[in-house]
């Protein structure tokens, strides 16, 4: 294992969102976008990919009680590339391959060298076809809305 | 935050984490219906300094998210973030909270009074302790084990442990149906000592 020669201080906000958006993406898409990378760094696994559920909670209203809303397949992953950083992804659902290379990517951000050409040549554009379907979803879900009118009653 | 684990500069866990531990667990099954025998583990496993393969082989197989563990590790050191890592056991303070204990240093096991021996109605809830020695030789030796898994009786050679380790075990063994079991590991050999073995010269 190389040492890490240059410190690079990662922010754990953009990670959050970088790590999110690697999670939120197409399969297919994130594997397109490994297949054109110049620079392929080479990675063993911590953990190789695994299946697992998770319990999803809420709140009822956003602000009510936390409830169980019901269990969820989730892919988790983690790996370490050669240059030294380690990258870990959990992904909805049972797409190991995802979850790995969601890793890869997350590692790969994380050191210098690779950073700002993955930003601009996978993130971003991820980022705007995560946005465009969540539009997507939304637009379809305001067509389906009703508004419902309470007509006074006269003991209120 | 507390308990982060360091990522850095961890080492992987089994290649293949179903069979493997599948396969090590059939082992130290094993090693405990007979006790005083030895068993191969964890001779394909990079295991992070100090630990040897058969020590880090057993914790991966039996310790996991319901099995608090004791360990007299530093808490921020790399085996202690390994195990964490690849456990996700909760790691505590009180050995006598621990389902299972790991010792790295068994020179130092002087006493088994801190661990839990279970109590009358659940006997099995007591610590199971994963001791490392510097060496471990079944067959001959000065130590001989009688008792339920020892046809006649085995003799093994348990090399860096102190004279007052074997006091305490006599107390540990008289202390029967409660009391502490015992899993020696060294480079990737391990012997198990239940409650109920018998040890004399």
């Amino acid at each position: 294992m190389p040492p890490v020669t240059e410190t690079f201080l990662v922010d754990t906000e953009k990670r959050r969102e970088w790590m999110a958006v690697l999670a939120k993406a197409i399969p297919e898409e994130i594997e397109s976008l490994w297949s054109v990378l110049k620079e392929k760094p080479e990675y063993y696994f911590l953990r190789p990919p695994e299946v697992g559920l998770v319990m999803v909670r809420g709140r009822a209203g956003g602000t009510g009680m936390r409830f169980n809303l019901g269990e969820v397949t989730i892919t988790r992953c983690t790996v370490q590339i050669k240059e030294g950083a380690t990258g870990t992804a959990y992904v909805l659902g049972r797409n190991v391959r995802h979850a790995e290379l969601a890793a890869v990517f997350d590692a790969m951000l994380q050191d210098p060298r690779h950073h700002t050409t993955l930003m601009k040549k996978a993130v971003n554009p991820m980022i705007v076809s995560v946005q465009d379907r969540k539009k997507q979803t939304a637009q379809k879900a305001a067509a389906t809305k009703v508004e419902f009118f309470t007509l006074m009653r006269g003991d209120e | 935050m507390p308990n982060m684990v360091d990522l850095s500069n961890l080492m992987p866990g089994f290649s293949d984490p179903v069979l493997d531990s599948q396969r090590n667990f059939r082992e130290i099954l094993h090693a405990m219906a007979h006790p005083g025998r030895a068993v191969t583990l964890g001779v394909d496993l990079r295991a992070p300094s100090p630990l040897h393969q058969a020590t880090a082989a057993a914790c991966l197989t039996i310790v996991d998210m319901e099995t608090p563990l004791w360990t007299d590790l530093p808490e921020s050191s790399a085996a202690a973030d390994w195990l964490r890592f690849h456990c996700g056991c909760p790691v505590v303070r009180d050995p006598s909270n621990a389902a299972f204990a790991l010792i790295t240093r068994g020179e130092l096991l002087t006493s088994l009074d801190p661990f839990n021996p279970g109590e009358d109605a659940f006997p099995e809830k007591s610590t199971t302790l994963i001791v490392q020695v510097s060496a471990l030789l079944s067959g001959s030796g000065p130590c001989s084990i009688r008792g339920p898994g020892v046809a006649v009786c085995e003799r093994l050679d348990i090399h860096g442990l102190k004279k007052e380790f074997w006091k305490a075990w006599q107390i540990n063994h008289s202390l029967y149906p409660l009391g502490v079991d015992l899993l020696f590991s060294a480079k990737t050999t391990l012997i198990a000592l239940p409650r109920t073995s018998e040890v004399g010269d």
